[in-house]
Parts: C-alpha cells; sequence; structure tokens
C-alpha cells in the first residue's frame, strides 16, 4: 500500500494504523487529509498525543486515566461516598456518567477477567480495590463488568470480596433492551434475563384498595 | 490447492476467543466431529445480530463454517437446548476445562468421546454438582479419551488384581504397585481409592482428594513444564475469599 511514497508519508500511513479500526486505505485518507487540508491540525494533534502519552496514567484511587493523583470522580465532594460502581473501562465510566442515574464513585479495572491468558484478579488491579473495601465507608458495590462470562466471573470474584467486607453488591440489571420484543431477543440474552429476574414490589396505593 | 469445507448445524463449544484484525475475533471451538478448530467469527456486519451474543464460552452450540485450509469463517451459530448457564464456582471450573482441551488436543483431531465427557462435565458443573468430583471425571474420561490410560487394573509387577485393603505406589505411564502397609507418600495411593476412581464412583472425599493428587501428577507429565494460566489465575482468585 505504500509503495511510491516517500518515506516520511509511507511512515505516517504506518503509523496511523495502530488505531482500532483503521487499515490501509484509510490510514492513507487521513494522512492525505492531515498534510493537504489542515496541517494545523496535525500539529495540534502530534502535540496532544505526545503530551498524553507521556503525562497521562493511572488515577491512584480508581485507576481511571488522568494526568492527576486523582482524577475528577475521586476528587469531586459531591459524589455519594457510599456507592462505588466497577467497570472494565474508562469508556464505561463516561457511558454511565452520561446516563445521569448514578452519583457514586468508581473504580475501573482497566480489563476483563481472561484466565486462559493469564489474566485474573492481580491485573485487574482488585489489591488496590481491596484497599478502598477496607479503608473506605463503602455501603454498596455496583458490579457493572459486562455481560459475558468472562463478566460474570469477574462480577462474582467481586461479590465475594465485598461480602468479606461486609459490603453490599449488586450487579446492573441486563437482558431485554428498551423496546425490545421477546420474539426478536436471542436465545442467550432471553435465558439470562429470566436467570437475573427481580421481584416486583408491588405496593397498592391506598387510594386504589378496596375499602 | 484444498478443496472448499462447508460444515452445517455441527454441535460444539467455544474454548476461547481473541481479537482479530479490526472487529472481528479469532475462535477456538471444541466440536463433536472435527476436534478442536480455530475459526474467524468476522465484526457485527457480517454476523447477524445477535450472533455475538450466542458467542460464550460454555454454550452448548450448533456451528456452521467453509474452510480453505486451516482457517476456517464462521458463517452461523445458534444456541443448542438446553441452555448451560455456569455461574461462580462453576464458571472458573469451566475456564479450566477449555485450557486443558486447548493445551491437550491437537488441531482437527475429531474426538467424540471428548466431546461428550466435556458436555457431561458442564452439565454437572451447571447442575451445581460437587465440582471437586466433577474435574476429576472429567480429567479421567478426557484422558482416556486421549488413549492415556492410567494402567489402574493390576499390578505391574506382579500381574494381581488391585486389592482394597493393599498400598500402592503410582508412577504415571506405567502403573500400579504393591507397597508396604506402612507406606506414605505423594506417589502412595490405598487400593480402594484406586478402585472408587478407576470405577468411576469417586463417591467420599477421601477418594475424590486422593483422584485430585493422582491425575495431577499424571495430567504434569503430559503438559510439560509450561504451567496451565487458568491455575495460576484461580489460586489467584481463591486468594480473595473465594472457596476452592
Ligand atoms: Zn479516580
Amino acid at each position: 500500500m505504500s509503495e511510491g511514497y516517500s518515506p516520511l508519508l509511507a511512515h505516517l500511513i504506518q503509523a496511523l494504523q495502530c488505531l482500532p479500526g483503521v487499515g490501509a486505505k484509510s490510514a492513507q485518507r487521513m494522512a492525505f487529509h492531515l498534510l493537504n487540508k489542515d496541517r494545523d491540525g496535525a500539529l495540534r494533534l502530534a502535540l496532544a498525543l505526545e503530551e498524553a502519552s507521556a503525562r497521562v496514567g493511572h488515577c491512584e484511587r480508581c485507576r481511571m486515566l488522568t494526568e492527576e493523583a486523582h482524577c475528577i470522580f475521586c476528587i469531586s465532594k459531591r459524589r455519594d461516598e457510599g456507592l462505588l460502581c466497577v467497570v472494565e473501562t474508562p469508556a464505561d465510566v463516561l457511558a454511565i456518567e452520561q446516563s445521569g442515574a448514578y452519583s457514586g464513585r468508581y473504580f475501573v479495572l482497566m480489563g476483563h477477567l481472561s484466565p486462559l491468558d493469564g489474566i485474573g484478579p492481580k491485573e485487574l488491579g482488585l489489591d488496590l480495590l481491596e484497599e478502598r473495601f477496607r479503608v473506605d465507608e463503602i455501603s454498596e458495590v455496583v458490579l457493572a463488568t459486562s455481560v459475558t462470562v468472562e463478566g460474570d466471573a469477574t462480577a462474582h470474584i467481586l461479590a465475594t470480596m465485598a461480602q468479606k467486607h461486609g459490603i453490599r453488591s449488586s450487579r446492573i440489571a441486563y437482558g431485554i433492551p428498551m423496546g425490545g420484543e421477546l420474539e426478536f431477543i436471542d436465545g442467550g440474552t432471553l435465558s439470562r434475563a429470566l436467570i437475573g429476574r427481580r421481584k416486583m414490589e408491588v405496593d397498592f396505593n391506598e387510594e386504589f384498595s378496596n375499602r | 490447492m484444498t478443496d472448499k469445507e462447508t460444515v452445517q448445524l455441527e454441535p460444539g463449544f467455544v474454548l476461547h476467543q481473541r481479537p482479530y484484525r479490526n472487529t472481528s475475533q479469532l475462535i477456538d471451538f471444541l466440536t463433536k466431529n472435527y476436534g478442536v478448530i480455530t475459526l474467524v467469527a468476522q465484526g457485527s456486519r457480517r454476523l447477524q445480530a445477535g450472533q455475538r451474543a450466542v458467542l460464550q464460552p460454555f454454550s452448548s452450540l450448533y456451528l456452521s463454517w467453509v474452510r480453505r485450509g486451516e482457517l476456517g469463517r464462521l458463517t452461523h451459530a445458534e444456541v443448542k437446548p438446553p441452555t448451560i448457564v455456569l455461574s461462580g464456582e462453576g464458571l472458573f471450573a469451566g475456564f479450566y476445562l477449555n485450557e486443558l482441551l486447548l493445551r491437550l488436543m491437537g488441531r482437527g483431531d475429531p474426538n467424540p468421546p471428548v466431546y461428550l465427557c466435556y458436555s457431561l462435565c458442564l452439565s454437572d458443573l451447571s447442575n451445581l454438582l460437587d465440582t471437586s468430583r466433577a474435574l476429576r471425571l472429567f480429567e479421567l474420561r478426557f484422558l482416556a479419551g486421549l488413549g492415556y490410560g492410567l494402567g489402574l487394573e493390576q499390578d505391574i509387577e506382579t500381574g494381581e488384581l488391585i486389592c482394597p485393603g493393599g498400598r500402592y505406589r503410582f508412577k504415571p505411564e506405567h502403573g500400579i504397585s504393591i507397597e508396604k502397609a506402612s507406606a506414605n507418600g505423594p506417589d502412595i495411593f490405598t487400593g480402594r481409592d484406586l478402585i472408587s476412581l478407576r470405577e468411576e464412583r469417586l463417591d467420599d472425599e477421601e477418594s475424590v482428594k486422593a483422584a485430585k493428587r493422582l491425575l495431577k501428577r499424571v495430567l504434569r507429565v503430559y503438559l510439560g513444564e509450561r504451567p496451565l494460566s487458568t491455575r495460576s489465575v484461580l489460586k489467584d482468585v481463591y486468594r480473595r475469599g473465594l472457596e476452592p
């Protein structure tokens, strides 16, 4: 693909392909765009990449990506101290933030359990998490790991750890998406939804009860 | 040029998945009639919606693929009832089974008996039967399926049948030989425990423990120097409060 290009251009096209979803063709398009139409943008991008890769590390409390010792979620005084939500990636944190339904703190595993690849509790930072269970005053852990076999296994370990520290744990509910009609849901999803079914609290209002 | 192979609705299980190129996955499957095979599952654009959800370890599946040479392409996957759902401890046991299969089974060697003992073990685990016993029975049947007999029929030196009251020394790849009643050590077993293992009974804690000790020695011979990844991960898991 990079035949006929000057060495610097070929190098750039090659380097762009480290991005997910970017193959030779799109890398070539990006390189042409940056060099032909947006040199300023190219320089800003180069600088941003250099700075971020040199300085962004992990939050010391929750492993979220940040260039500070602690991320904004850990610093904020307005969040519920008693709630801790465990997720797999920084993108999951942002997705939950956007839902607007959660106001506690986070812990980011930075991956998921994969025993066959040697990725276990230690690799997912569970030593640090255990420390938070021990030191912080957490009343509930929300387990928001992915809805996969590996995510279930991770949630199981986390729930066991929480229980050991006398902390209640809950798993985010999963199964039928909003607007989902049962006949179009695949068998795997449906069986999980049935296994994870929850009790319906039916509280009749006095107004409507027969007197 | 190899011929194109098209397979429809072959029973199988996902053993391991890893990312491949941009949106695809390379998946190792255990199939009933084709043994362990690796297929590419292309991104959701190609696979019908819901297929990704179906492609989870420990689910009994029907698989269709096309293949030319070593690496095939998955064209369809659907759940084969009854649905198997592992939870808690059973999940970790399942990962161990999968690694064992990937390490010890050659690629593309059809082995229906191994497929059968794997399905049986998963269903034991999902029915929450004793995990340790289920794993030992799997190891025993799996080794037999691969053609590795344990040699628990008779004394290799005297040729006599095992007697329940005797004590025996076990040597992997050889078999058993009688010892003094006072003999002790990691490779000494009672005749009673050996018979219980051979007859797939393992109905008390003693014999399950003895079976674990014996099978571990045998597996070490076939696994070689490289330890199982799942074993070290599981040790770490159990260290954090989970009961082994
Ligand atoms: Zn933080």
